[in-house]
């Protein structure tokens, strides 16, 4: 296993377009929560206030759905990089003629996620906790804990992103087809849901893929009572806590085990 | 003993059949040439006993599968174009292929030095020629200490320069003792390099064997005079003239490859015929095809 993170280490590591985003990962994820501060100070309460979103335990739940969109736009435009150019370079071909089996080779492009999701869970962890120490009076670890589960949900929003680019990567192949179709997917499934609650007004509509990662860390005034929620529907618009964790795990196992399928039974 | 034994190899694409029921034992210490046309089949054959392609129905098995699923470890192969990490160097990219291979050995001094890359070896590989490129991949496949060589095509589009230094390094990899397999569409770089041929075309194996019992290496003169009836009349008497074909204006004979063919022109003139015509060539392949489909129908 560590050969295989060695190996994959060694084929990126003086990669430009795996350099500048995941530069890009590093300088925005713990820092871009603080860029509009001075708006977000002059707002009144019930909009977004300093004390909402840079203290504990709140601060949790605001770097986590920056994740939401800074974990797809780096991170998964990365997976299906690093699997796409060794398609389009011909790479994935020659390290199976060189002895790679494909199942390493698979393997080998999970653990990179693995290895990316780990530490962009560390970064949030690390600069949540920064970020809430430096803002929150009174501190103590309780309530540095409090809502601790928020990290365990972060590794699997960024595990949910990156193995839905893994199943794109491997099924399309196509380096800029797979990144179209990726971020398409998107827009797709919000349409999807917009026709499914046209027909079925059911809280099924929350359960699609993406939106069940989303829900994982969601944009916090949503959480609100009722803020946003059409009053036709009887149900909430975000999935609770328990179910987006468990449809994430679903999504996550079912986007490798078809990635998996898909890549060997395919010819390279 | 047997590096490599196929039976009944059959791939489709589609309603195409690419290979059709191929069946090749290649023995070790051999220099196999796959020879045959562009999409003959040999591209596909290779890819299918090197795991990247799936064959439909039938088997292969290497080293008589002494090395289980690793048997890939212990071969060197380059399929269609050399495939590298364009934005690394000579030595980033040899250090991949190492790092798959498990070789202890981070040296790669004397392998660049093999393929004349030594000055080149901290170059991108995006910035390398075609032949450079080309070279670097022979380099690759002799990493790991191989039991078996695999090239696909390796002169295909490289300038005559090109061809004779890649062929001058494949020449001196087979002369190490080493099993290889060479697929080519090229007659010449088959003879050239290999001990053993197979025949292809179409997805069917027409003949196999050692190079001198499958391919004649006979050469074809043309021959033309203003008189081409006393002309074929004085070539009928020539004992070393081992066929003769009348093909419109000119007559086309097979001599062995070791005569000098200037010798006719001097006879000739001797009695007193005037060649207007002579040109000696290797025949091509489609003929050399034709030739050894009709002796196998025989």
């Amino acid at each position: 296993m560590n050969e295989l993170i060695l190996l994959e280490w060694k084929k990126f590591k003086s990669n430009t377009v795996f350099r500048v985003l995941a530069a890009m990962y590093l300088l925005l994820a713990p820092f871009i929560i603080l860029m509009g501060r001075d708006i977000v100070d002059k707002m009144q309460l019930p909009m977004l206030t300093s004390a909402e979103i840079y203290e504990f335990p709140k601060v949790w739940d605001y770097q986590g759905y920056i994740g939401n969109w800074l974990v797809p736009f780096c991170l998964g435009f990365l997976t299906i990089y690093i699997i796409t150019s060794e398609v389009g370079n011909k790479t994935m071909r020659q390290n199976i003629l060189t002895g790679m089996t494909k199942k390493s080779f698979f393997i080998s492009k999970l653990l990179s996620i693995l290895i990316m999701a780990l530490g962009a869970t560390f970064i949030y962890a690390v600069s949540t906790i920064a970020i809430g120490i430096i803002n929150t009076d009174g501190i103590d670890l309780e309530l540095v804990m409090d809502n601790n589960f928020a990290i365990i949900k972060f590794f699997l929003l960024c595990l949910g992103y990156m193995t839905f680019a893994l199943l794109v990567a491997f099924t399309i192949r196509r380096g800029t087809l797979a990144i179209f179709f990726y971020f398409f997917y998107f827009i797709l499934e919000a349409i999807f849901q917009g026709v499914h609650v046209y027909y079925y007004t059911h809280v099924s509509r929350n359960y699609w893929p993406i939106n069940s990662i989303e829900d994982l860390h969601p944009f916090p005034l949503l959480r609100l009572p009722d803020f946003f929620t059409d009053k036709e529907w009887n149900f909430s618009i975000l999935l609770p806590d328990s179910h987006a964790v468990l449809m994430s795990l679903f999504y996550i196992s079912l986007f490798v085990a078809i990635s998996y399928r898909s890549f060997m039974k395919r010819d390279i | 003993m047997a590096v490599l034994s196929i039976r009944g190899l059959t791939k489709r694409y589609g309603r195409i059949v690419a290979i059709d029921n191929l069946n090749l034992t290649i023995e070790k210490g051999t220099v196999y040439g796959l020879l045959g046309p562009n999409g003959s089949g040999k591209t596909t054959t290779l890819g299918i006993i090197l795991g990247i392609l799936t064959q439909n129905s039938g088997e292969f098995e290497w080293f008589d599968g002494r090395y289980g699923v690793d048997h890939r470890l212990k071969i060197g192969a380059i399929l269609e174009t050399p495939n590298f990490y364009p934005y690394m160097n000579a030595d980033e990219n040899l250090e991949i292929i190492r790092h798959i291979k498990k070789d202890p050995n981070k040296n790669f001094d004397e392998l660049l030095s093999l393929v004349n890359l030594l000055d080149r070896r901290k170059s991108k590989f995006s910035s390398y020629s075609l032949g450079m490129k080309q070279r670097l991949a022979i380099a690759a496949t002799l990493i790991g200490e191989p039991e078996v060589l695999i090239f696909d095509e390796p002169t295909n589009g490289l300038d005559p320069q090109g061809i004779a230094e890649v062929r001058s390094i494949l020449k001196k990899v087979a002369d190490t003792g080493k099993t290889v397999i060479m697929a080519s569409h090229l007659l010449d770089e088959v003879e050239k390099i290999c001990s053993h041929v197979a025949i292809i075309k179409n997805g069917h194996l027409l003949a196999s064997g050692p190079i001198g019992s499958i391919i004649n290496s006979d050469i074809t003169v043309e021959l033309a005079s203003n008189n081409l009836q006393e002309l074929k009349s004085f070539l009928a008497t020539l004992s070393f003239v081992k066929r003769l074909h009348v093909i419109d204006k000119w007559i086309e004979i097979g001599i062995d490859e070791s005569l000098d063919h200037s010798i006719i022109n001097k006879l000739a003139f001797e009695q007193g015929i005037n060649l207007t015509h002579i040109v000696a060539r290797k025949k091509k392949l489609e003929t050399e095809f034709l030739e050894i489909t009709s002796k196998i129908k025989m």
